[in-house]
């Protein structure tokens, strides 16, 4: 039990310095991603999805050293 | 009750006040609980008539902006008890149903529950108030942009929240709670857009980011801005030419901030009781304010 415990604690204590970051990579990704798709016939390639996600992941370090907390 | 409709007390004394308040005090607000609950299962039969393809996305994003725009008020009922009233076994109503329907605005309902009752405690006190940030602002669009902004790095929120949360165990204990809520919908928000992207966009990001604003505006700068500290001096009626449904009735928020306890469905008939105490006190703007209140959109005050 303390071993689940410390580990939540580890798991918390991430989040809540990464939380936007992972914010910005798997919500805007995913929503940068689905724009993509809609906006381009080819969109399914990997290429967009890199940048998609990629676009997420800036927005997301941007937010969390610009403080940018809107962006959840 | 209608006896109070025109009152006219020759004692107004803070006890006669408090007496006359305390009639007004301890009914079950179930109108809440319909609101809450109903606009939340609005918001969800409106995912699933969307993604079923059975409504086409831009209804549904005017539907949940809409019904989003419903959400916090149950939750702001629960904050103050007003759910279960008097009641004491249904106790539980405020924070389930209070929960629920912020489903919506993806909060958490005892993190909101510990900075409101502060803001009721220092209310416009610029050190203390967590709601200072976006009700002391000089346009509206500032109120709208500033309640998004304020837990960002060195956001005074923050600061607040630290203070707070060193001087007061309660406070710190619901915040806790509270943040594990707040954790569970940044996850459900980030499981939820892997498979819906723009459903998730434009059903749930984009109508709470605009019923927020709405709220930053409606519920926090038109009662409070630029006003002092202090018990009768903090809160003004108002009213901005929109109908009082529009304002979520945030025109008597006055009330809301003397009485906490009385009701949001009772507050018409409470301040058409107490106008003679709030003008004795002169609360902001009572001196203009209608003798009927009930059913009185308060286009404008003088109506």
């Amino acid at each position: 039990m303390p071993l689940i415990h410390n580990l939540l604690d580890l798991f918390l204590q991430h989040l809540s310095k990464w939380g936007l970051v992972w914010f910005g990579l798997i919500f805007w990704g995913s929503i940068f991603n689905a724009i993509l798709e809609r906006l381009f016939l080819d969109a399914s390639s990997l290429i967009f999805l890199f940048l998609a996600y990629l676009l997420g992941l800036i927005l997301g370090l941007l937010a969390k050293y610009k403080g940018w907390v809107w962006i959840n | 009750m209608d006896k109070l409709a025109n009152p006219t007390y020759k004692d107004l004394s803070i006890e006669e006040e408090r007496k006359v308040a305390r009639t007004f005090m301890g009914r079950m607000e179930w109108e809440m609980i319909l609101i809450g609950l109903g606009q939340v299962t609005a918001w969800v039969l409106t995912w699933i008539l969307v993604v079923g393809n059975s409504i086409p996305l831009w209804a549904g994003f005017f539907i949940s902006t809409i019904t989003t725009s419903f959400a916090y008020l149950p939750s702001h009922a629960g904050q103050h008890g007003h759910l279960s009233g008097k009641l004491k076994n249904l106790k539980w109503l405020n924070s389930v149903v209070g929960q629920l329907s912020l489903i919506p605005l993806a909060q958490s309902h005892h993190v909101l529950k510990a900075t409101h009752l502060k803001h009721h405690a220092h209310t416009n006190d610029p050190e203390k108030d967590p709601d200072y940030m976006h009700t002391h602002v000089n346009h509206w669009w500032q109120a709208a942009f500033n309640v998004h902004l304020q837990t960002g790095i060195d956001g005074k929120l923050v600061k607040i929240v630290e203070r707070f949360s060193k001087e007061d165990p309660l406070f710190k204990a619901n915040m806790e709670k509270g943040g594990l809520f707040s954790l569970l919908f940044l996850f459900a928000q980030m499981i939820v857009v892997l498979f819906y992207p723009i459903e998730t966009f434009l059903l749930w990001w984009i109508p709470r980011k605009l019923a927020t604003s709405y709220l930053g505006i409606i519920f926090s700068m038109e009662p409070h801005n630029k006003l002092p500290k202090g018990r009768y001096k903090d809160t003004r009626l108002w009213s901005n030419g929109f109908p009082r449904f529009l304002n979520h009735s945030m025109q008597i928020h006055a009330m809301h901030h003397m009485y906490p306890k009385i009701n949001h469905f009772d507050e018409p008939k409470a301040i058409e009781a107490l106008k003679p105490f709030m003008i004795k006190r002169k609360i902001p703007n009572s001196n203009i304010l209608p003798k009927k209140i009930r059913l009185n959109s308060l286009i404008n005050l003088t109506n």
